[in-house]
């Protein structure tokens, strides 16, 4: 029994409150190695049709069926596993028609957990290949992703049979100022992109009467999906990290920030919430303590820059989502003007297994300034698009090429809409808050986008700053007004009426705008310019010179059919929605004027007799 | 208390717990700033007071923005800090025109070739938020961001108090022939008392009703009230 006289330590106050784990845990157990076949339907899932295989799984079978989180492998979806007569868990991919199913391998269901945990013994397969031998898991090594596509999201029992809610446990018997010592100790920074060292953040707010805890569910950048997988898939893991956190900064209230794009998300989010109270790990007297502590969700409009702290907080207190002057920092005044400590989902979801496993274990992983997992959305050109977790050092080649098993990469571009693409060349580089800096990029929140020899960088370029001045909130004159005369002038780069001056001025734009801006946005949303020009900088010339070498800048390339080549099938014709196709003794031509160069003919036609010039 | 810092150079004693801005402008130094406004705090819109300090290096922050600190070290003037605000500053002749901003541009030798006149600083909209009314606010975001009333729809809310007209650096926002207007956009219109004696159009009728006055009376008139009240002893 703690003693109470210390005042800091947490007291057993209440007995009815108290939770059984144990009793949770062998309902968990029960359910997590019983007979189920477990069906992927997080929106990745339901997007490759695995509400369909669902239905057609319930009305064939009357097994029990298990609708879990996304297991990462996001190309291979619909994923279904089965899990049945004393055996480890068998996964199906690609599972469009349930007969015609094809195996990707086999896993025990605990053996992706950090966390140790009870489990039966299962026998695996001796015919099929471990999913940890997969490529794509092999360097895999997963902290935060831990229950995502093992657990049923909203099964608390679940989710204590894998160790969960043991952190909580723990630390109502530590004083506050030791969680936040394990937590700084540990090394984990931000997850959210700046990196910022979360254990000192908490120390700052609990100095200065932490009231408030947020998590960061806004995700806007464009290809990223990590906390919405985190967030469908293991909700109570936030959960628990957000309690931890509070009972550590001594907040009373918490607000789970997410985008009203993300549906399911908001609704499981709300559902284990919901659980949680029911259970005692929220509300009053959590686990019969007394320590109190509750979370609500706040649902955003879902605009980019409201994932920028103070313009979520703005946005929870009824206000414009538009960006507060820093400092203060909300560590400091935060929101209503409290102390208020805001954290990634990933990074909410990192605290427990520091807690369970101790700092040690987290700062094991990892390179000397960053430590531990991160969680990244590969996506793009690569063969293994999904979601993914790696320790912190691992080279971006390891990522692209043996996990994403991508071929002819030509650049990635890291860190979201603001960050930048590093050269094929420099993949070697480890994945680490400052190597990546050093490059010209950032870590940002995880999305990683995959380019190979189709993608035009002046294009690529283009895209990411129209994004930042679309999603700019407008209020400083510099992100304002520099990003719109940017894009202007990239535009005009890539129609071919640009000249060699407009990369001056692009580049003393970029300048102002990354240097004078208010906010994160303005400061790193001419990253994706200056890295293009840093590493690819012949394309903007060659642009310049009325040349788009990967043609893709359509007002810089042509088509013609080559007479010789030409078989007169005619399928150009069908597909041209120009209508400037037509037949001219027995082969095609195109006419100039009335073509407005998509390059539908040049794909559909057989024969190569489409040229591009 | 007094603290000690370092301008461009030179040490000054100045009284701490100031905004850095204040007390640059206090002890003299032309530091431009759209935004700021000592009544209503600190914005951070128009990064035109942008100076350097040196924190582990020199940093380059907006003064409306930055408290002082003992030992501070400042740059105000550097050629970084010019390339910076002249920068701003061309971005601002480029897309808008007003007196300001002409004057602005011109000590950098550039030219205006903007049309609209509000910069968006925001000091009409947080004004308005200091008057504990709230009537207008920006709308929409990045380029299309303008300063409206709730919906596009003259607000009933604004009092007519016009703190917001006297505010505005550029004249952007006005008040004409009883409607508040920006650009072509009316955000609240009016209807005004007369006054009692002579008929002068004197407050606005939300004003009145939130006002503790009882009778409507234009200054003049009250004027000549008080002195025949001195004068003749006459009683109202
Ligand atoms: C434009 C902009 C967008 C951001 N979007 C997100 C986001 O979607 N999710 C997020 O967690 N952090 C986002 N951030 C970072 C947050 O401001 C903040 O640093 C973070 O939530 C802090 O949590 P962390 O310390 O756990 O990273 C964004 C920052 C900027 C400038
Ligand atoms: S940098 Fe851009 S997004 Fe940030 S406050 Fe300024 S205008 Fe808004
Ligand atoms: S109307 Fe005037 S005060 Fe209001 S934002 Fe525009 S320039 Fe500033
Ligand atoms: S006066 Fe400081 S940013 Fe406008």
């Amino acid at each position: 029994m703690p003693n109470r006289q210390d005042g800091q330590i947490r007291c057993w106050i209440r007995w009815d409150k108290m939770v059984d784990l144990d009793r949770l845990k062998e309902e968990g157990i029960d359910k997590l190695y019983s007979d189920r076949i477990a069906v992927g339907t997080s929106t990745c899932g339901i997007a490759a049709g695995a509400l369909e295989v669902l239905e057609e799984l319930k009305s064939k079978s009357d097994a029990n069926i298990a609708e879990v989180g996304c297991l990462g492998l996001c190309a291979a979806e619909p994923l279904v596993y089965v899990q049945e007569d004393g055996k480890a868990a068998l996964v199906y991919r690609d599972v469009k028609k349930i007969e015609e199913a094809e195996v990707l391998g086999w896993f025990y269901p605990w053996e992706f957990s950090p966390l140790k945990v009870e489990h039966p013994d299962l026998e695996g397969y001796k015919e099929y290949p471990r999913l940890v031998e997969h490529p794509f898991y092999r360097k895999q090594v997963k902290v935060v992703l831990r229950n995502c596509g093992i657990i049923e999201p909203l099964d608390i029992s679940q989710y204590v049979a894998m160790g969960g809610y043991r952190a909580l446990q723990k630390i109502l018997e530590m004083k506050p100022w030791d969680v936040i010592e394990e937590v700084k100790k540990s090394g984990l920074r931000g997850r959210g992109g700046a990196g910022f060292p979360t254990g000192l953040k908490w120390e700052i707010a609990r100095k200065n009467g932490g009231e408030y805890i947020i998590c960061n569910a806004d995700e806007g950048d464009p290809g990223a999906y990590m906390d919405r997988s985190v967030l469908e898939g293991d909700p109570f893991s936030v959960i628990e990290g957000m309690t931890i956190g509070a009972y550590a900064i001594g907040a009373k209230l918490g607000f789970v920030y997410i985008r009203n794009e993300y549906p399911l998300a908001v609704k499981r989010v709300e559902e284990a919430i919901e659980i949680a109270r029911k259970h005692g790990f929220l509300g009053n007297n959590i686990m019969g303590t007394d320590f109190s502590f509750d979370i609500h969700v706040a649902k955003g409009a879902g605009a980019f820059v409201c994932g920028e702290e103070t313009a979520l907080i703005a946005s929870i207190e009824g206000y414009i989502g538009e960006p507060r002057v820093r400092p203060p920092y909300p560590a400091e005044k935060g929101l209503w003007g409290k102390p208020t400590v805001i954290n990634n989902v990933e990074t909410w979801a990192n605290i427990s297994p520091i807690i369970l496993n101790g700092w040690e274990f987290f700062a094991s992983l990892g390179t000397e300034k960053s430590k531990g997992t991160k969680v990244f959305s590969l996506v793009g050109r690569v063969k293994n698009t999904g979601l993914i977790e790696v320790p912190m050092g691992i080279s971006l080649r390891e990522v692209v090429e043996e996990i994403g098993m991508a071929e002819n990469v030509k650049a990635v571009q890291t860190g979201g809409p603001t960050g930048g693409c590093i050269p094929r060349a420099l993949m070697d580089v480890a994945v680490d808050y400052e190597k990546l800096t050093e490059l010209g990029s950032i870590m940002g929140s995880g999305g990683l986008v995959v380019m190979d020899e189709s993608t035009c960088m002046v294009d690529v370029a283009k895209y990411f700053l129209e994004f930042s001045k679309i999603e700019s909130c407008g209020k400083c004159v510099p992100c304002r007004l520099g990003l719109t005369e940017m894009v202007d002038l990239i535009e005009k780069i890539t129609q071919g009426k640009g000249s060699l001056s407009d990369i001056e001025k692009l580049e003393k734009l970029a300048d102002i705008v990354a240097n004078a801006s208010l906010c994160g946005l303005g400061k790193t949303a001419p990253n994706p310019l200056l890295t293009t020009l840093r590493y690819f900088r012949q394309e903007y010339e060659e642009h310049i010179e009325g040349r788009c070498p990967a043609g893709v800048c359509r007002a810089l390339v042509r088509y013609r059919i080559i007479e010789d080549k030409c078989t007169g099938c005619g399928l150009c014709k069908l597909n041209c929605p120009a209508e400037a196709i037509d037949e001219v003794d027995e082969v095609y031509k195109i006419d100039p004027e009335k073509c407005i160069s998509c390059g539908s003919c040049f794909s559909v036609c057989k024969f190569e007799a489409v040229e591009r010039w | 208390m007094k603290m000690k810092i370092e301008v461009d150079g030179n040490d000054y004693e100045v009284d701490g717990e100031k905004r850095l801005l204040d007390v640059l402008l206090e002890l003299g130094f032309e530091i431009p700033h759209l935004c700021y406004h000592k009544a209503i705090g600190s914005y951070g819109a128009c990064r035109l007071c942008l100076v350097e300090i040196e924190e582990n290096g020199w940093r380059i922050v907006a003064s409306c923005s930055t408290q002082v600190k003992d030992g501070m070290k400042i740059r105000t003037n550097s050629d970084r800090i010019q390339e910076l605000r002249r920068g701003v500053i061309e971005l601002l002749a480029n897309h808008t025109s007003s007196e300001i901003v002409e004057k602005l541009a011109s000590s950098y030798g550039l030219e205006v070739k903007g049309d609209k006149k509000c910069v968006l600083c925001g000091l009409c909209v947080n004004v308005c938020s200091v008057m504990g009314v709230s009537a207008i606010a920006f709308e929409s975001r990045g380029i299309d961001r303008k300063v409206n009333a709730p919906f596009g729809v003259p607000t009933d809310f604004c009092a007519g108090c016009l703190a917001c007209t006297n505010v505005c650096p550029t004249g952007a926002i006005r008040f004409e022939n009883g409607k508040l207007m920006v650009g072509p956009r009316v955000l609240s219109e009016h209807r005004f008392l007369r006054c009692e004696r002579c008929g002068k159009e004197v407050v606005t009728e939300r004003l009145y009703g939130m006002l503790s006055i009882k009778e409507v009376l234009c200054e003049d008139c009250k004027k000549r009230m008080q002195a025949e009240k001195f004068v003749l002893g006459k009683l109202y």
